[in-house]
């Protein structure tokens, strides 16, 4: 099946360092193997160290900055009325260019060629923010 | 005579490469694929039970892949199939894959730069276009990006920790990187609920959805590549040297990680044109 002619052929046309797991020079897979362990055992300690005390707290810091620019938006787009914004563009409408809420639609807006394949809303529909589309 | 010793020189393999046997998932997934395909443009143009095709196809696909990488799974961990040879294919296999994916989002980007360097007269010359209000780049995108950053160090305790045979931190260290993931697609469904503007609203909700929306599908595929190194890692699958499954799953990650470096940095922040 395999014939003896071929095998040596193969063998001697690469490299066995290539070919082999264990021909590398067993010296120099073992260190190189030791290296890693050696390596991965300091990091280690220092990724742990900058998991728990650099990313969590600075993730938490941020969520709580976040937290309260949306809540100081959303008390801001309460008092305003409107939260969809674009109204001080007003001016600039033509006749085409449809108004919702004192929003301007213009051309580019909202379209719709046909209905989505679930209905005529987008998928991430939301009726207090977006203008919804006209039924079909 | 099960002594491997005693046993013919013939059964011995003279190399160190992995010849695969027949399977039968090449072409069940295949034909999944293609049903999955089928189904969708159906789907998309509302003919009827197209709904049904794109999710039979999309189970069969899933059903596919999971019994192929089962049999890959065994091959790699149990029969001793992935040789250093073997494994040093398969990186070059995973990271050629990330280079296709790369020019996926070169396009994508291109897209986007192409609409809004110069925005048409029609948008008001401007981007974003007249009318559209942008997300705010320094509240959830920021924390978004702080959750990604740090899921790429918690992923690199894992994988130290594998490496150093200290099982307990390699499962909290790629536990807690699914935890940030799925913390940031949560966050990221946030925001494409509270936005003013939807994926109908002209180029901008196109190329903001498209950018955006691919991310976050490549998101959730890379938490499922690290969720199956974590239970790999539980079920005892890797060693200190041989997890090359963990390997892969980081690599892409990292790729994830830096598309999102400069979403941020293009769409969300420069895209913004400083309204904020």
């Amino acid at each position: 099946m395999f014939r003896p002619g071929l095998a040596l052929q193969l063998t001697r046309a690469v490299p066995r360092r290539f070919a082999s797991t264990v021909a590398a020079g067993e010296n120099e897979f073992v260190a190189k193997r030791a290296a890693m362990r050696e390596h991965a055992t300091q990091t280690t300690d220092l990724w742990k160290k900058i998991s728990f005390f650099v990313c969590i707290p600075g993730i938490a810091v941020c969520a709580l900055w976040t937290y309260k620019a949306e809540m100081a938006h959303k008390a801001h787009a309460a008092h305003a009325g409107n939260h969809a914004g674009g109204g001080d563009h007003g001016e600039d409408a033509t006749d085409e260019e449809a108004e919702h809420g004192g929003r301007k639609v213009y051309s580019y807006m909202n379209i719709r060629n046909k209905p989505f394949p679930w209905g005529m809303q987008t998928l991430f529909f939301n009726p207090e923010i977006n203008i919804p589309a006209e039924e079909q | 005579m099960t002594n491997a010793v005693s046993q013919p020189r013939y059964q011995f393999q003279f190399h160190p490469f992995h010849l695969v046997e027949a399977s039968p998932w090449p072409l069940l997934t295949a034909n999944a694929t293609l049903s999955m395909m089928i189904g969708a443009v159906l789907y998309f143009n509302g003919i009827a039970h197209g709904s049904t095709l794109v999710t039979l196809g999309f189970l069969a696909t899933l059903f596919a892949f999971i019994l192929w990488f089962r049999d890959v799974t065994t091959e790699g961990t149990y029969l001793g199939d992935h040789t250093l040879m073997v494994q040093k294919g398969l990186t070059m296999g995973v990271s050629l894959f990330i280079v296709t994916e790369i020019f996926l989002f070169l396009s994508i980007f291109w897209a986007y730069f192409h609409s809004s360097l110069a925005p048409t007269v029609e948008l008001g010359s401007q981007w974003p276009p007249v009318g559209v209000t942008a997300l705010n780049p320094m509240t959830v995108p920021l924390l978004n990006t702080v959750l990604l950053l740090s899921s790429g160090a918690t992923v690199t305790y894992a994988h130290h920790a594998l490496i150093e045979g200290n099982r307990r931190a390699a499962i909290v260290g790629a536990g807690l990187t699914i935890l940030l993931a799925v913390m940031f697609t949560a966050l990221q469904g946030l925001e494409y609920m509270e936005a003013d503007f939807t994926i109908a609203d002209g180029v901008y909700g196109s190329c903001f959805f498209f950018s955006t929306g691919f991310h976050g599908f490549h998101v959730i595929i890379g938490t499922t590549f690290i969720a199956v190194a974590f239970f790999r890692i539980i079920n005892y699958h890797f060693t200190a040297e041989h997890h090359m499954g963990l390997e892969s799953s980081i690599l892409y990650w990292h790729f994830v990680d830096v598309v999102w470096l400069f979403l941020y940095a293009a769409v969300y922040w420069w895209g913004s044109d400083g309204v904020f």
